[in-house]
């Protein structure tokens, strides 16, 4: 090799690992450039995440006052627990007079005979209404399965400092694995505004009760 | 000049699934159409050629499905996709909902990151 050849092949070295650099810096580069595409995509998926979540909440919470009859505040805890969390099974009760008991006011998809009057303290149902807090079975009943007093969720109905009934939540539909948070905020919210929302509609309906 | 909207119509017979579309869909490029039920659907999207249907398969006066196959029978809607939305996810359920010309077919309860999906998917982003 001759000595102008061997200048020729340092210089090709020499620019070889040039290029070998560049070429790493801009791996680096494009690898900082997808973990902060990668953050971005998540920080926009929890954006969403987070508008849905209270989207849901405000639907729920609007809908519930928005019913000015008894029939419709029914209706929109049903819609809630339908099209929101999914059941299709469930009761709505109301604390009888003698604060013993709950009276079965509506039901939907479920045997009302057999919830008609439901003890406090006895089953998950009175249990939860006596505790006053939400009960969530951990494992949730299917669609259609019945299994003694088992419910998927029982939701004490507050109005104040009292508990005015409750919401039971027995099957939950088929495709509907568990409840999930978001689900859970769901029914703290039907917890805290289902029951004023009932009692207004039979204020409305009995306008003489407000004087 | 802005692009002319592409329409969606949103068909169901609940209020609340209704306010979920309307709050999830507003402000976006979307012109966005709503019935109540079966009949109001088939007369609302032929009228006004949507580009993607949401449509709940109980309702009242038409149900989904019948909603669907008399969609497939008008040249403004043959080819328009419509998303069947159920409570019923079994797989005869879905088989019926193929038959009666849907495109896909959704179960509830109401996801909203599938909708928002569902809608990228079929008019872009």
């Amino acid at each position: 090799m001759s000595h102008e050849d061997g200048s020729v092949l340092e210089t090709l070295r020499a620019e070889l690992v040039m290029l070998r650099d560049r070429q790493r810096e801009l791996e680096r580069r494009l690898a900082e450039q997808e973990a902060l595409n990668r953050a971005t995509l998540a920080h926009v998926a929890m954006a969403e995440h987070q508008a849905t979540r209270l989207t849901r909440l405000y639907v729920a919470s609007l809908h519930l006052h928005g019913a000015r009859e008894t029939s419709q505040v029914m209706e929109a805890i049903q819609e809630i627990v339908g099209n929101l969390i999914g059941s299709e099974e469930l009761a709505i009760f109301r604390m009888d007079e003698s604060g013993r008991a709950l009276s079965l006011v509506s039901s939907l998809g479920v045997e009302p005979e057999r919830l008609r009057t439901v003890p406090l303290g006895q089953g998950p149902i009175g249990r939860a209404v006596q505790s006053g807090e939400t009960f969530i079975a951990p494992t949730p009943l299917r669609a259609g399965e019945e299994a003694g007093d088992a419910v998927s969720a029982c939701v004490p109905l507050r109005l104040e400092e009292r508990v005015y009934g409750a919401l039971a939540i027995f099957g939950l539909l088929p495709q509907k694995q568990e409840l999930e948070d978001v689900d859970r905020e769901l029914l703290a919210l039907l917890a805290d505004q289902a029951g004023p929302a009932l009692q207004r509609a039979e204020l409305l309906r009995h306008p003489a009760a407000l004087s | 000049m802005n692009p002319t909207p592409k329409k969606i119509l949103l068909v169901d017979d609940s209020n609340t699934v209704l306010m979920m579309h309307r709050m999830l869909l507003h402000g976006q490029p979307y012109e966005l159409l709503f019935a109540r039920d079966g009949r109001e659907a088939v007369e609302k999207a032929v009228a006004n050629k949507p580009d993607l249907i949401f449509m709940d398969v109980m309702m009242p006066k038409l149900s989904g499905m019948d909603a669907c196959r008399e969609l497939r029978t008008h040249q403004e809607t043959a080819g328009t996709p419509i998303l069947l939305v159920t409570t019923r996810g079994e797989p005869h359920n879905v088989e019926a909902g193929y038959q009666a010309g849907c495109t896909e077919y959704i179960t509830k309860p109401f996801d909203s990151a599938e909708l928002l999906a569902k809608v990228r998917h079929y008019l872009g982003a």
